[in-house]
């Protein structure tokens, strides 16, 4: 899997995310359910912070670009000096896959944080994957 | 002696599930269970007849789906489905996502 892929396989988790949730909503609030998703705040709150840190992520990638366009590598050069023109607004996909998880979590096994070491490893597991991807892309080599 | 009381069927087959999940909390969710348990297994052994592999993640996605619609549809009427089956069914649905988005290999969107 390389980087756009992980990139990609991330923005695809999140908006299907927010489908699944605004669907749910949205047909307890059309069909007057008598049981209804918007009656249960975590997922409320999920859907808005993930729409917000999508909003984030267009900014950070606004950033990057622009710093992007207007750097330049000198010719003795062989990378530039720093990554950050292509951190892509990684840690913002990740923050909001970590919300999934604790709401997922929440929902599944609620108060008990026995369980939650299972997501905290993972989720700090495809932390250490995106960062080693953008590793790979500033200074290159294969980090499969 | 009666495991439960059974339901009055006069007011309709509706009523008499309402009546049905009243007296037996669990039956929903069983029921649930075997609609996705219908839809993974029967998926992926016709899956597996067909083409020789079998691509679990795709399956659990749609039997998830499956469960979710069900669920959307039992939300309807009051005494079917509580809001806690109703969030595990969609926290289901959006953890078979990550798997099926995380799983995918060169080309296979």
């Amino acid at each position: 899997m390389g980087q756009i892929k992980f990139i990609s396989s991330l923005l695809f988790i999140l908006l299907f995310t927010i489908s699944v949730v605004s669907y749910s909503i949205d047909f307890g609030t059309d069909n007057n359910a008598s049981v209804r998703l918007s009656n249960d705040s975590d997922f409320v709150n999920l859907n808005s912070n993930i729409q917000s840190n999508f909003n984030t992520y267009r900014e950070n990638i606004n950033d990057s670009s622009t710093s992007f366009f207007r750097s330049s590598i000198k010719k003795t050069e062989e990378t530039i000096t720093t990554g950050n023109s292509f951190n892509g607004g990684v840690s913002t996909l990740l923050t909001s896959l970590k919300l999934i998880f604790s709401t997922g979590k929440t929902k599944i096994f609620g108060g008990n944080n026995s369980f939650g070491i299972y997501f905290t490893v993972f989720s700090a597991f495809l932390a250490f994957v995106g960062l080693v991807y953008l590793f790979k892309t500033w200074k290159g080599g294969n980090p499969d | 002696m009666t495991l439960y009381t059974l339901p009055n069927a006069t007011g309709g087959v509706d009523e008499a599930v309402v009546g049905l999940s009243a007296q037996v909390p669990i039956f929903t969710p069983m029921f649930l269970f075997f609609i996705f348990g219908v839809v993974l297994l029967g998926g992926s052994t016709a899956q597996k007849k067909r083409s020789g592999t079998v691509d679990m993640p795709f399956w659990t996605v749609l039997a998830s789906m499956s469960i979710l619609i069900t669920s959307l549809l039992l939300s309807i009427k009051p005494g079917l489905i509580q809001l806690q089956v109703l969030s595990i069914v969609v926290v289901i649905t959006i953890f078979s996502g990550v798997w099926f988005f995380l799983d995918r290999n060169r080309n296979e969107f």
